[in-house]
């Protein structure tokens, strides 16, 4: 359009010279400066064809013979010769400076999707993110789609992807190359300084092997096995980490197992024996106290088993897709009922909000979950104490407080009541396994919820356990 | 009594059998044992029992498998005792044909209770024209439901609900067969159930928040209290 408007612009220009003034010369000039700027800015086929065009008009309509075609002497040959080189040389810089300057924009947009995905990709935690960051690239910039394949040293070869190159990545980890090409795709060795971490496969990709373009593959490819590599490493690390937590868990365990589990047998072994061995000797209300103490014994000693049940529930990981919709309200009233009949040494208060909260659980957990804070309320406060039970829906969630009126805990233990095994220096000597809060902790987080413990409260002490469950969607099961 | 109660305790662990059989005997029941699936169905066969306590966890099988075999032709209960947090375990037996189930550790009061539950619905006992706890009582002639002596308005579905948890008066209900009772088809949203239990209970608990008459069985289904 600029070319067009320039190119009007000299031949008024020029008319007007050659008309009103007699000055060809002038808009000769008038024309070679259109041409030129012309060329400059519409590359090397726009001014040709003005400077032909311009030519034509100049022979025409204003060199001698004026409106015919001809050349009357060699002084009129300058002028569209003129013209014409003019436009060609303008033309050749302006298009070699518009190839360059569209050359340095593509080279600018490459290099920043490699810059992109490169962030992308040190983001990645694991195979799969860094698999996405791939199909983004390829698929934008590559034009090609993508296989990836891990390599871990338990594991072998695994997909990450589909698998329809699956032969043509294992052939390659078979061999020493670092790329192997089939048809139209391209696999590629990904590997870290010290280890091969795994192959990418990019189909076809063909604009890739063009020699100029090698350097961005490398640079891509160098790229993803970085990630890679440290995705594996990542890996291999929580693994030991994993490893040494569940070895330190297993000795606690042992610990606790001996402790909480011998206390309760040795009790009812001392009382059955008793029994069976002095029958006659003992007064029937011993007789009756023994037994009771068996019963007892034996009822503590399958909470602690439930809570251990628990634990490895947890531990085994807990399945979403098993959760359904549960009214918290409803399983919080049921563990209020079975908790007065077990502690009813406590008062236990409850202020319900309208109307049911439901909310996504397992319904077993989630009424162990409010089992075992009303039992660890109940354990550590005095006897004749209140306990204090609030729920309702603020928000979209569920909240379910419970507040005892027992010493309260220390603000250096307040941060690891929820740890396993954590019992307060003053709880020594109770039942308590330290494992109850832990597991409502486990449990309350696996349904998307939140616990917390505040304590002491006021000048009066005593603790609150606030539990926060999100509310089920409407639609949910 | 004229004809004692005949019960089989299916359960390779000898400890519960040795304190089964003669606290049953002591009750006035004729006890069988079986150590394991085979030889429950064996003897469930020569004898025809009233009762079956069914561990699930036997050697030679799973305990649900051979629920449909020992219950013959619907003339014997089959109780099903299992473990705590195997809730789809329970509610698969329900679905077996199993009658009731009592959580492991279990106190005998409780099981002596389940039992009773039990042989109010074989067939032997004549089928009753009404329920009478402490506190509740459903005539199924008139569809009169009283609580304390007065009369509870109740909406049609509400009484199906009720009368089917009457019906099974001491017995896990399942979600399953509540639906079917009250809606004609066990697929319809729980969510329904749940709002009309709650009324239920606004209408014949003292609380609703904490029933003593209509309890819940976590993940299974619902329990009409006995007493």
């Amino acid at each position: 359009m600029l070319a067009a408007a320039l190119f009007v612009a000299a031949t008024a220009v020029a008319a007007v010279l050659a008309e009103e003034f007699a000055r060809p010369l002038s808009s000769a000039l008038a024309y070679v400066l259109g041409v030129t700027l012309i060329g400059a800015v519409g590359g090397l086929r726009l001014g040709l064809l003005c400077a032909v065009t311009a030519s034509l008009i100049y022979n025409f309509f204003i060199s001698e013979p004026t409106f015919r075609f001809a050349i009357a002497s060699a002084d009129e040959l300058v002028p569209l010769l003129a013209f014409n080189l003019c436009a060609l040389t303008s033309g050749l810089l302006a298009g070699r400076l518009n190839d360059r300057a569209r050359e340095a924009e593509a080279a600018r947009r490459r290099l920043g999707a490699l810059f992109e995905v490169s962030e992308r990709l040190q983001a990645a935690a694991d195979p799969a993110a860094i698999s996405l960051a791939v199909a983004e690239y390829a698929d934008a910039v590559l034009e090609a789609s993508h296989e990836l394949y891990t390599l871990r040293s338990s594991h072998g070869l695994t997909p990450v992807t589909t698998t329809a190159f699956a032969d043509l990545a294992a052939e390659l980890h078979g061999s020493d190359e670092p790329a192997l090409r089939r048809g139209a795709a391209l696999a590629l060795r990904l590997a870290t300084a010290d280890e091969h971490v795994g192959v990418l496969v990019l189909q076809s990709a063909a604009a890739l092997e063009a020699p100029e373009r090698r350097p961005e593959l490398d640079a891509f490819v160098n790229l993803v096995s970085i990630a890679l590599g440290r995705c594996l490493l990542l890996e291999r690390v929580s693994e030991a980490e994993l490893v040494k937590r569940s070895e330190e868990l297993k000795t606690t365990l042992l610990s606790s197992v001996s402790h909480d589990m011998r206390t309760p047998l040795a009790a009812i072994s001392a009382s059955a024996s008793s029994l069976l061995s002095f029958w006659e000797d003992l007064d029937p209300p011993v007789r009756t106290d023994l037994l009771r103490t068996i019963g007892e014994q034996g009822d503590r000693l399958n909470r602690y088993t439930e809570k251990l049940l628990g634990l490895a529930r947890l531990q085994g990981g807990l399945d979403v897709e098993q959760f359904s919709v549960v009214d918290a309200a409803e399983a919080l009233g049921a563990v209020l009922a079975r908790v007065r009949q077990a502690s009813p040494e406590h008062e236990f208060r409850k202020e319900l909000g309208p109307g049911p909260l439901l909310v996504r659980a397992d319904p077993v957990m989630l009424e162990q979950v409010f089992h075992n804070v009303l039992e660890n309320a109940a354990l550590y406060s005095p006897a004749r104490s209140a306990v204090s039970v609030r729920a309702a829906a603020e928000g979209g969630a569920a909240v379910i407080c419970v507040r005892d009126e027992g010493p309260g805990i220390p603000p250096a233990d307040l941060q690891r009541v929820f740890e396993r095994f954590t019992r307060s220096a003053s709880s020594a000597g109770r039942e308590g396994s330290g494992l109850g809060l832990s597991i409502a902790k486990g449990f309350v987080e696996a349904f998307g919820g939140g616990i917390v413990a505040r304590s002491p409260l006021g000048t009066q002490g005593g603790t609150e356990v606030a539990i926060s469950l999100p509310i089920a969607k409407d639609g949910e099961k | 009594m004229t004809k004692s109660l005949r019960v089989l305790v299916v359960d390779d662990e000898p400890a519960i059998a040795r304190v089964l059989e003669p606290v049953l005997r002591a009750r006035g029941a004729e006890v069988f044992l079986a150590a394991s699936a085979a030889e429950a169905v064996r003897v469930a066969l020569r004898e025809p029992v009233d009762i079956v306590l069914l561990d699930l966890g036997l050697p030679d099988a799973d305990g649900k498998d051979i629920i449909t075999k020992l219950r013959g032709g619907g003339e014997t209960a089959v109780i099903v005792i299992s473990a705590r947090h195997q809730e789809a375990e329970k509610v698969a037996a329900l679905d077996e044909g199993a009658d009731d189930y009592v959580n492991k550790p279990f106190v005998i009061d409780e099981l002596l209770a389940r039992i009773r539950a039990a042989q109010r619905r074989l067939p032997s006992a004549a089928a009753a024209a009404s329920l009478k706890t402490d506190k509740l009582s459903v005539d199924f002639a008139t569809r009169t439901v009283r609580i304390m002596g007065d009369e509870v308005k109740l909406s049609p579905k509400e009484y199906e609900l009720l009368r089917t948890l009457a019906e099974h008066a001491g017995q896990v209900v399942t979600h399953r067969r509540l639906l079917l009772a009250a809606w004609g088809d066990p697929a319809t949203d729980p969510q329904y159930l749940r709002s009309y239990m709650a009324l239920l209970r606004q209408k014949l608990e003292d609380d609703a928040s904490e029933p003593e008459i209509l309890l819940t069985e976590p993940g299974v289904g619902y329990r009409l209290a006995l007493g």
